[in-house]
């Protein structure tokens, strides 16, 4: 029996932690397209992904979660497309420490929501950084609506679940698996 | 045993976007919220009538509730703020007396496992404390799968962290974001969720 794929985008600015979720929620290792950094990311990270990361969770026997993360910068943004071609949803992750991060997944975030109708979830990384922006904050720059803006550590295996199963209860919702009953 | 039709009447206004007049009868007398495509309608535009009158539901034992068609006119119009921030400031203002406290809690205590829903509820965090026990409250439910509110009730240790939590999952219930848990269809995406909580 042919095996169903589920695709998943994990996307935002460099450093924003997308390899480590993937790697978090994986069962192979990622598949990473990394190239030393020359840019100004070089002051960053010494490697940074150039075309996409790659990380799949076997279901079971017939279903697969493939994860596709994007590179961080605006010059591979051909590739943001690409990835998302066929997905099911989108992964957005920022640096809530740092405000150009913050601006750029302003610019990817209105990429994805002009070109395509994805659900997607927006995580916020480094909330632990005195002076971080809050959940709140980075709704508001980047006119999230109602996409959920979730605090994120993507350290942390239990916050990169959180952050997958969040997208999928939307997902969900979306295609009305939930139906709210009388009880209530 | 009290049954609290009152707020499931209001919850179902709220979240199926109803249109009608609930009346309430309480020892203070009749209080009215008028509500149309689940906006709510006041005499004026601010908030303050609505955020009284679900106040009113929220600390006080209704003996009797009535729902009547929306009669149109009156001078009504629709409050500058929409449901979410009116009921966040209805349970968060003043206190609620040690009779109702029980009486609620014992309301909460009854629900079958429950799954907890994720909104951009932080839009409001000016005016919603619990916003980070809100979204633990959503974590324990989509890591294991649906939670107990009584748990919740229960580990809260003290008066004042017990009123916090019935703040809290009343405006959440009020608001549609406390929801039965779906019946296994064993869809594609749920076996995804059933694996990614094993991990």
């Amino acid at each position: 029996m042919e095996k169903q794929v589920v695709k998943l985008v994990i996307t935002g600015p460099v450093n924003a932690g997308k390899t480590t979720l993937i790697s978090h929620i994986s069962n192979t290792p990622v598949i990473t397209t990394d190239e030393v950094a020359t840019d100004h990311v070089a002051a960053i990270k010494k490697f940074t992904t150039v075309a996409m990361d790659h990380g799949i969770l076997y279901v079971d026997d017939e279903l697969e979660l493939h994860l596709f993360g994007t590179p961080g910068q605006r010059r591979f943004n051909f590739m943001w497309d690409v990835l998302a071609t066929g997905a099911s949803g989108v992964v957005f992750l920022t640096d809530g420490s740092q405000p150009e991060s913050i601006d750029e997944m302003k610019h990817i975030f209105h990429h994805y929501k002009d070109n395509t109708s994805l659900p997607s979830i927006v995580g916020v990384t480094r909330q632990d950084v005195p002076g971080a922006a809050t959940t709140d904050d980075v709704a508001d720059r980047l006119d999230a609506g109602d996409t959920p803006v979730l605090p994120c550590d993507p350290r942390n295996k239990d916050d990169s679940k959180v952050l997958l199963l969040s997208l999928f209860e939307l997902i969900m919702r979306q295609q009305a698996d939930y139906a709210e009953e009388d009880f209530f | 045993m009290e049954k609290f039709d009152h707020l499931k009447q209001l919850r179902r206004f709220i979240i199926e976007g109803g249109r009608g007049s609930l009346f309430f009868q309480t020892n203070e007398g009749l209080t009215a919220l008028h509500i149309s495509n689940g906006y709510f309608l006041s005499s004026k535009t601010q908030d303050d009538e609505v955020v009284r009158a679900i106040n009113m539901l929220v600390r006080k034992q209704v003996h009797n509730t009535l729902v009547k068609e929306l009669q149109p006119g009156d001078g009504r119009h629709l409050v500058n703020s929409g449901p979410e921030a009116l009921v966040i400031k209805a349970c968060y203002h003043g206190e609620i007396e040690d009779a109702r406290v029980l009486a609620i809690m014992h309301f909460f205590s009854l629900f079958p496992p429950v799954n907890i829903k994720l909104e951009p509820l932080n839009r409001h965090s000016a005016i919603f404390p619990d916003f980070p026990a809100y979204l633990k409250m959503h974590s324990d439910s989509i890591l294991n799968g649906e939670i107990v509110l009584n748990d919740y009730l229960l580990n809260s240790s003290f008066p004042n962290e017990i009123r916090s939590t019935l703040r809290l999952i009343l405006t959440l219930y009020l608001l549609g974001m406390i929801v039965p848990v779906p019946k296994p269809k064993n869809s594609i995406f749920e076996r995804i969720i059933k694996r990614v909580r094993g991990l």
